[in-house]
């Protein structure tokens, strides 16, 4: 406390020492600001150099100022347009603003401010909201991924309102929670739930996003900014007519990758070598019965039920029941894409926006209304009203008023509120447990395979077949029906069954901020106030519509005829209160003053700002909301913008942490030099603009985790847990004489819980930033390259050497903050932008780097070091090395014991490499495998090419040096004997003629049932299911058309129109895991994939 | 000055909000959150510390509370149980063998027994006895009783790590996280030592009997003087047979034998042995505790109420016979603190059958048996030339001896220890069907239901679902009598004390004298008296037998069975059987290993102890 009231007074008595007033005599000078089009400006700032004195053009672009004398210089200024001064020297000064292409007079949003481009000192990047808007999916994560420089993410699902994606900011720099603090017009959302607001916003309502990377830029946010802090800013008023926005664009979505499994005929053939794998290699000689016969290869091969000779033997039929039956499709011996037709549809994708900007000097304000909506890419969901695609909608309203009533004093109203529809498949899981709702919709996908699966028949959904197994009537019922635990394999049936889940999620957002400037105290001071609330309802409800199940099989008198049984329908159900209903609450306070004023060549800008924030869920145990404070200050100084400091520091606790170790310092120091703007520096053709950069700061993060479960309170004392066995079981002790005929009396149980680490604090990220911006050959070839080295420790981790012998539980150990890690890496961009003509074009590429090496996490000393995680990256793969497969019994003989399958090992197994050399395949030779699931590497590439009124965009994207794991839920064929098999792996399966003829194999031999040790295969880790995730793909390509204004136009009030055509994950390349159907983009990890998707729109966008 | 007051006014609010700590950074409600002082501020909250304790400590070894691997229980890795479904541990130990990496070679131990629950139990332990003192409203008497019943739960833990691991980590207190926490492994003579010496610590302080008492209700059930000495005289008998008491050890641990191995093969060993046995006969003589013998046939005759007397010796709780028993009588099915899913087949145990589907009675273990008379019966044998007609095994299962028809039930016929009741039938439902049917002679379609189906522990229990495990019953002093003597070369009095054992159980008398052949029988009577009771895992190991060939190894065999008809759910009804014989459904896997357990790996990894030999 005492230093923080130190450190106060020191930035309180800087900004009074340069508080002085000047005097002098007045002058008043008017005028007109016009653009190059002779169009007049409004909104466009005069003022008096060196002071804050200042106004804005009115409507007409008209403005009045009072100079204090003749000589003071005026300047004026505009987003976009070149600054410009003139003397104050007549009383009527017109003023034509040019616009310019150079982006150094550009304005950044920061924390808690903006700056000059020129005058940044930190690492950042941003996005415009013109170019959000330019990828038309739903949520905003997904367009940041690959945007900038420093931010990459992965994708776990496609489906629509749970299709965000995980973002990282300069990769990962611990192994708890990673995640970035999102922060909304100066608003920090919830650390325990950042992206809710951002990703359910309107991309429409965004004036741009600032990535804040390195300490300098994030410092402000201290305990809470070391993953990096995302900047987002709405759009707001600007003086001017109102400006009717319109736009709207509508298209489809599909999936990008299909898992493709193999048609019936190749599955018959695969499954018999796994028979007789298993029959004859393995023993188990009842197998053979499972066999399918030439015949059935046969009708497989011709989608018949019989044979020209079974139907010519069949008795009592017509010669026209027997032509027709031998040309009736296959009911039995059908063949189905089970996935592919799953995710195959093509769905509906529309969004509308309709805004409403302007403002006058008292009052300015932008109104923003969006619809969004989704389809399912699913087929087979509606059947007899049952509705089990996946399906998203949802409502923005965002207005944003800015309220001058009287002189030096602004109040900033902000209140947006977003409303989404979620419906999806699978109402008996937790609509927020992804992995258990894809299992309801895919396991059968899986479990089925492409000769059983009817679906809906003639209008009839099956899930069985009637007929008596191995009779007529069901001919194939004993090939498929064997080892199965899970009844029917019908993926369709499950699919519509599985009943509708519905999430509705209300976000509303109000904040109120006061600006008051302080001129009259000394030019260039100004105070702020905000008051943010923020609150979030999730509502779900379930639905299991009735609806009528078959059976069927071939009527035996006329096979051509099929035969229906059964239909009744079961009782539909609507769950109003399912449960897992939540919401959250957040407030959010600041106040700040703020100063920034030049002095001839020396400009200097100071901030100090208190805030506090105040988070409560419902469903916390402790019932006690997570709050956080912080006191901030920054002061920055640049000579002739020439020599850049900034220095910024945090004083900030969380309520996470024990009473006298809630709060710490987070300083940051930065340095910039632009010798570019230096005296010696004479302007030339060739160098334009250099600036060499530097920052070194300290960043904490108080989301602390281990192994993704957060623990409140840690610093809390051993608790233990009292009257245990009322409600949990293995708890509690009877005792009494009782013979039997009754239970003995019940005594309750007491145990020790979990232990308490007093000690507990945040997350210290130290970081280091070097960065060079440079501008070529007449501002066209510009470089932007940074380098940076995280050192991030305290992380909280379990200790892995703490004795068994201790006594209590590894849970109940409490985690210490002793783990630490680096990170280091680089992101360079080049850019090119020129004309021709009237042919505008730019190329602007970049390469991110990111690398990450655990180097503390108290793991015990495993026999060999590559058995321990220290020294590898956070999430790197583990597993078993490869080395084919055995192909003679030559060398099954002379294997190493593999214990991962009993050493039952056979031809076509996969061969390890014993890496130790102890003669045994164990988890000793298990190594790390290629990379982690997040790519060290990703490179994107821009282009833009205008010519008059086209427009054409495109986004290129990139990975590499990233794997992938694929799930043995996947790899794994015939699961349970009857199990899918994927074309893939009929390609790349391991047979003896294949073997022999040396010909390329990627997958062993195929697997019967998880009774044969085979299995292991599958489940074992090792490199052979580890795929690149790398890939190359056009991610977002757009090509518009402006019409000229003309008379029709102007005649309908559109003041512009512009109509265009988008995709997004257009087409990729050089992707290893799309081979697999599944898409680079996925988050690995389950085996049950919900495909990423494409989208194509076209749209338009009206102004009136 | 009026602008300076808006300056300060904007100060102040930082610094306003700054000040408002108490409301953004709160203290989390404690005060329903119980600490050490709670919880030994009342007799009551200290006794259910120490009876967590019984429930978590005495499990060892039964169900699946004493292990880490999930499913299965003892007898599925012993040979006495078919190894139980694919997924369960047991299942994989028998494949594979037992590994310090987990069934699947996964993070967790793959062990018979949870080795970390050895030390969890141990510092509850510790910490009711240092903090006992504590309790205001306690007398002295009982802070003793509690003291000694800590001290033999203790003892009762090392005995079960002593016959399991060989020499472990002693720890004689509870540790703060500060301590040095790195225990290495004792010798295998430290360790015996130290578990005679909390054994005898709650000798000396436990009551001969509990009844009700100060602390509250009838506490029948807490230990006794009798359970500590029953637990000495087990120790002392694993002490003296043949895997410790020998020179040397059954695989060569170089520097550190002496932690597998006592170094030297001493006689004394069992007459240490004999002395701690006859002070439990002893001490049960004067307090009650005898063997259930109702007949009154008299000395060295055959109990003619056999089958009622062993049936409620093994399943009665609180029966006479009883020194301690485990005390679980949750009934509650759907908790998963209830143990019926582990021992009862029948079908009023209605929550799963997956953990009791596939753990039928072994061709491997049924020639135990002896016939009512005494004579050993025949049954089918692999590679016959025909099958057996099913009437022969009707007729045959009831030729057995009582505690066969009291511990089994088979294809047609309903358990004999709970007549007339449906649920405890194999033709009840084909959920519970025990029948492996559908092969074709000689083929095996290794379905995993045995040759019979265990019934044992459940005689009259109807639709009782719990029942209490005898953890010391009176036999087992008889029997580690008859062993002692033997080896100790007394076979009069080892006779005397087997026949106790198996005229109880309406045999005739074994008058055999040859040490070497009455191992072999006193061996086979501990099979059968104590079947299904959690003890051959470790007997057939710690008497070094052959147990790679047919015991735990080798070819594992169950009855196969021919059905007629086609009334699927009635498979298991008498008039449905046709034939069955003979056939090895799957190899069982042995290493000499695994005479001792493996410890975790991640417990290896941390170089404080070592591994046994062989993992």
């Amino acid at each position: 406390m005492e230093k923080l009231l130190r450190t106060f007074l020191v930035c309180m008595l800087f900004v009074s020492l340069i508080s002085y007033q000047v005097l002098a005599q007045q002058r008043i000078v008017k005028g007109t600001v016009t653009d190059s089009k002779g169009m007049t400006m409004p909104g466009v700032t005069v003022k008096i150099k060196g002071t804050t004195t200042g106004t804005q053009t009115s409507l007409d672009g008209k403005y009045t100022i009072t100079a204090p004398n003749s000589n003071a210089t005026l300047v004026f200024s505009f987003v976009g347009y070149a600054e410009q001064e003139y003397p104050a020297s007549s009383a009527n000064l017109n003023v034509v603003l040019k616009e310019q292409a150079s982006s150094l007079t550009e304005v950044v949003v920061l924390a808690f401010g903006s700056q000059k481009r020129v005058n940044v000192t930190g690492a950042i990047g941003t996005i415009s909201g013109a170019d959000l808007v330019a990828t038309p999916v739903s949520n905003v994560s997904n367009m940041l991924v690959g945007s900038t420089p420093g931010i990459s993410g992965l994708q776990s699902s496609g489906e629509p309102g749970r299709n965000t994606a995980a973002l990282f900011i300069r990769g990962r720099a611990t192994f708890g929670n990673s995640t970035a603090l999102v922060v909304i017009d100066g608003v920090e959302q919830p650390a325990e739930r950042p992206f809710d607001e951002l990703n359910s916003m309107d991309a429409n309502e965004i004036s741009g996003i600032t990535i804040l990377k390195d300490a300098a830029s994030t410092a402000v946010y201290g305990i809470r900014g070391a993953n990096g802090v995302i900047v987002v800013t709405t759009l707001r008023g600007k003086l001017g007519k109102p400006v009717i926005s319109l736009s709207s664009n509508f298209g489809s979505t599909k999936a990008t990758n299909l898992q493709k499994g193999v048609n019936s005929y190749d599955y018959a053939v695969m499954r018999n070598e796994a028979t007789r794998y298993s029959a004859y290699s393995f023993g188990n000689a009842g197998d053979a019965q499972f066999l399918f016969t030439s015949d059935d290869l046969w009708k497989f091969q011709n989608n018949r039920d019989f044979t020209p000779a079974e139907v010519a033997a069949y008795p009592g039929l017509t010669d026209a029941q027997r032509t027709s039956l031998n040309n009736s499709p296959a009911v039995y011996y059908g063949s189905h894409d089970l996935y592919a037709e799953q995710f195959g549809n093509t769905g509906g994708q529309k969004q509308l926006n309709m805004n409403v900007r302007g403002g006058t000097e008292k009052v300015k304000y932008y109104a923003s209304l969006g619809y969004f909506s989704q389809g399912t890419i699913m087929n087979n969901t509606t059947y007899q009203g049952t509705n089990t695609g996946s399906n998203f909608d949802r409502y923005n309203f965002r207005s944003n008023f800015d309220i001058t009533p009287v002189k030096n004093l602004t109040i900033s109203v902000n209140i947006a509120g977003q409303f989404g529809t979620t419906v999806g498949p699978g109402s008996s899981n937790s609509p927020f447990d992804q992995g258990g709702r894809y299992k309801t919709i895919e396991q059968y996908i899986y479990d089925g395979n492409p000769i059983n699966t009817q679906g809906i028949l003639d209008g009839h959904l099956i899930n069985n077949i009637n007929g008596v197994a191995g009779s007529f009537a069901n001919p194939l019922g004993n090939k498929l029906n064997n080892n199965s635990i899970v009844g029917s394999q019908n993926a369709v049936f499950n699919l519509i069954n599985s009943g509708t889940g519905t999430v509705y999620n209300t976000l509303l957002d109000n904040a109120l901020k006061v600006s008051h400037t302080m001129d009259y105290l000394t030019p260039g001071l100004a105070a702020h106030a905000t008051a943010s609330y923020q609150d979030n309802y999730v509502k779900t409800v379930t639905q299991n519509p009735a609806f009528s199940v078959y059976t069927f099989q071939r009527d035996v008198a006329d096979p051509n005829k099929i035969d229906f049984y059964g239909g009744g329908y079961g009782a539909s159900s609507f769950n109003a209160n399912p449960g897992n209903n939540y919401t959250w609450k957040k407030s959010y306070f600041d106040a700040s003053v703020d100063y920034s004023r030049s002095f001839g060549p020396h400009t200097v800008g100071a901030l100090i700002l208190g805030k506090a924030t105040l988070y409560s869920l419902q469903n916390d145990a402790y019932k006690t909301p997570s709050g956080s404070m912080a006191l901030a200050s920054r002061v920055t100084y640049n000579y002739k913008e020439r020599y850049l400091a900034e220095f910024d520091i945090q004083y900030s606790g969380t309520e996470q942490f024990a009473e006298d170790r809630r709060f710490g310092y987070f300083p940051a120091y930065s340095l910039g030099w632009v010798p570019t703007n230096e005296a010696f520096f004479k302007p030339n053709k060739w160098v334009n603009y250099l600036k060499i950069r530097g920052s070194y700061g300290v960043v904490g993060n108080d989301q602390i985790n281990t192994g993704g479960v957060v623990r409140r309170y840690l610093y809390l004392p051993n608790a233990y847990n009292q009257n245990l066995g009322t409600t949990n079981s293995n708890q509690g002790y009877y005792l009494g004489n009782s013979n039997g005929s009754s239970q003995n009396p019940y005594y309750t149980g007491t145990t020790e819980g979990a232990l308490g680490n007093p000690d507990v604090t945040w997350e210290r990220a130290k970081k280091i930033n070097i960065g060079l911006e440079a501008k070529f050959i007449g501002n066209r070839l510009s470089f932007t390259g940074d380098y940076f080295k995280e050192d991030r420790d305290n992380i909280l981790v379990g200790l892995g050497t703490i004795p068994i012998t201790f006594g209590v539980s590894s849970s109940l150990i409490p985690a210490v903050n002793v783990g630490s890690t680096t990170n280091k890496g680089f992101e360079t961009t080049l850019g090119w932008a020129d004309k021709i003509g009237e042919f505008h074009y730019s190329l602007t590429g970049s390469v991110s780097y990111a690398r990450n090496k655990i180097n503390f996490f108290a793991e015990a000393p495993n026999p060999y070091p590559w058995m321990n995680k220290t020294g590898y990256a956070i999430g790197q793969n583990f597993g078993l090395v490869t080395d084919g497969f055995f192909n003679t019994t030559e060398e099954l003989a002379n294997r190493p014991y593999n214990t991962y399958n009993t050493n039952q090992t056979a031809l076509g197994d996969i061969r390890y490499k014993d890496i130790n050399g102890d003669g045994r395949i164990d988890n000793k030779d298990m190594v790390p495998i290629g990379f982690t699931n997040l790519p060290e590497y990703s490179y994107n590439l821009k282009v833009n090419f205008q010519y008059k009124g086209f427009d054409l965009s495109a986004l290129f994207l990139g990975t590499a040096n990233g794997s992938f794991y694929v799930n043995q839920t996947i790899t794994q064929s015939f699961n349970k004997g009857i199990g899918n098999v994927f074309q893939w792996e009929y390609d790349g399966r391991w047979t003896p003629a294949k073997a022999a003829a040396g010909d390329p194999i990627t997958y062993p031999r195929p697997v019967l049932t998880t009774r044969e040790p085979g299995t292991s295969n599958f489940s074992t880790p090792s490199d052979l299911w580890l795929v690149s995730n790398s890939f190359k793909r056009l991610k977002n390509l757009e090509i518009g058309y402006t019409f000229p204004a003309n008379a029709v136009l102007k005649k309908a009030g559109i003041s512009s129109l512009r109509i265009f055509g988008n995709g997004n994950n257009l087409f990729t390349w050089d992707s290893p895991l799309s081979k697999m159907g599944i898409d680079a983009e996925t988050t690995d990890g389950s085996g049950y994939i919900y495909p990423l998707t494409r989208v194509f729109v076209f749209g338009a966008n009206f102004k009136f | 000055m009026k602008k300076l007051f808006i300056l300060l006014t904007v100060v102040s609010l930082i610094m306003g909000i700054y000040s408002c700590q108490k409301t953004f950074l709160q203290k989390p409600d404690t005060s329903g959150t119980a600490t050490l002082a709670t919880v030994y501020s009342s007799q009551i909250n200290a006794v259910s510390a120490l009876l967590q304790v019984y429930r978590t400590a005495l499990i060892q070894g039964w169900g699946a509370g004493g292990m880490d691997y999930g499913h299965g229980v003892l007898a599925s890795m012993d040979g006495e149980h078919h190894r139980g479904s694919s997924w369960h541990g047991t299942y994989q130990i028998s494949n594979s063998g037992l590994s310090p990496n987990g069934g699947f070679d996964g993070a967790s131990g793959g062990g018979s027994d949870n080795f970390g629950a050895n030390y969890t139990n141990i510092r509850a332990a510790y910490l009711v006895a240092e903090n006992i003192d504590k309790v205001p409203d306690m007398d002295a008497a009982n802070k003793a009783y509690v003291k000694a019943e800590v001290a033999e739960l203790i003892a009762y833990r090392y005995m079960g790590m002593f016959i399991r691991y060989g020499g472990v980590p002693i720890v004689t207190k509870s540790f703060l996280p500060t301590e040095d926490l790195a225990v290495p492994r004792s010798s295998l003579q430290a360790t015996l030592d130290f578990t005679l010496k909390k054994a005898d610590e709650a000798i000396a302080g436990l009551p001969d009997k509990w009844a009700a008492n100060a602390t509250g209700g009838d506490q029948t059930g807490r230990l006794t003087k009798g359970a500590a000495l029953a637990t000495k005289a087990r120790v002392l008998m694993f002490a003296a047979r043949p895997l410790f008491n020998s020179a040397t050890p059954y695989m060569s641990f170089g520097a550190n034998n002496n932690m597998i191995c006592l170094g030297t093969a001493d006689q004394a060993r069992w007459t240490a042995a004999i002395t701690a046995n006859e002070a439990v006969l002893t001490w049960a003589s004067a307090n009650g505790v005898s063997l259930i013998n109702t007949g009154g046939a008299g000395a060295g005759l055959p109990n003619p109420n056999a089958f009622d007397d062993y049936g409620n010796a093994t399943s009665t709780p609180n029966n006479q016979e009883i020194i301690l028993a485990y005390k679980n009588d949750n009934a509650n099915q759907s908790d998963g603190g209830s143990d019926a899913k582990w021992y009862n087949l029948s079908n009023y145990q209605t929550s799963n059958h997956y953990d009791t589907d596939e753990v039928g009675l072994l061709s491997n273990f049924l020639p135990n048996y002896y016939k009512a008379d005494g004579t050993d019966q025949t049954w089918p044998q692999v590679g016959e030339a025909a099958p057996h007609p099913a009437t022969e095994y009707l007729t045959k299962f009831n030729q057995m001896e009582p505690r066969f028809l009291a511990d089994h039930l088979g294809p047609g016929i309903i358990a004999p220890n709970n007549p007339g009741l449906a649920p405890w039938s194999a033709t009840y439902d084909i959920g519970r069907t025990i029948l492996n049917r559908g092969a074709a002679f000689p083929g095996a379609a290794g379905t995993g239901r045995g040759d019979a189906t265990s019934t044992k522990f459940y005689y009259h229990a109807g639709s009782r679902l719990w029942f209490e495990y005898p953890l010391f019953r009176l036999a087992e002093t008889y029997l580690n009598l008859a062993e002692a003597y033997n080896e100790a070369g007394n076979s009069g009095k080892a006779l005397e004390n087997l026949n106790k054992v198996h005229n109880r159980a309406g045999l005739p008398s074994i008058t055999e004298t040859n040490q070497a052949k009455l191992r072999a029988i006193i061996q086979r009577e501990w099979a059968v008296e104590f079947y299904f009771e959690s003890k051959r895992y470790f007997d057939i190991k710690h008497w070094k037998l052959d147990i790679g060939n047919g015991i735990i190894g080798g070819p594992m065999k169950e009855f196969q069975f021919i059905t007629q008809g086609a009334g699927g759910d009635r498979y298991n009804s008498a008039s449905s059987l046709v034939s069955y014989y003979d056939a090895v459904v799957y190899n069982g896997y042995w290493d000499n290993k695994m005479f001792l357990e493996p410890f975790p790996q991640s417990e290896i990894n941390k170089l404080i102890i070592v591994q046994n030999p062989g993992y």
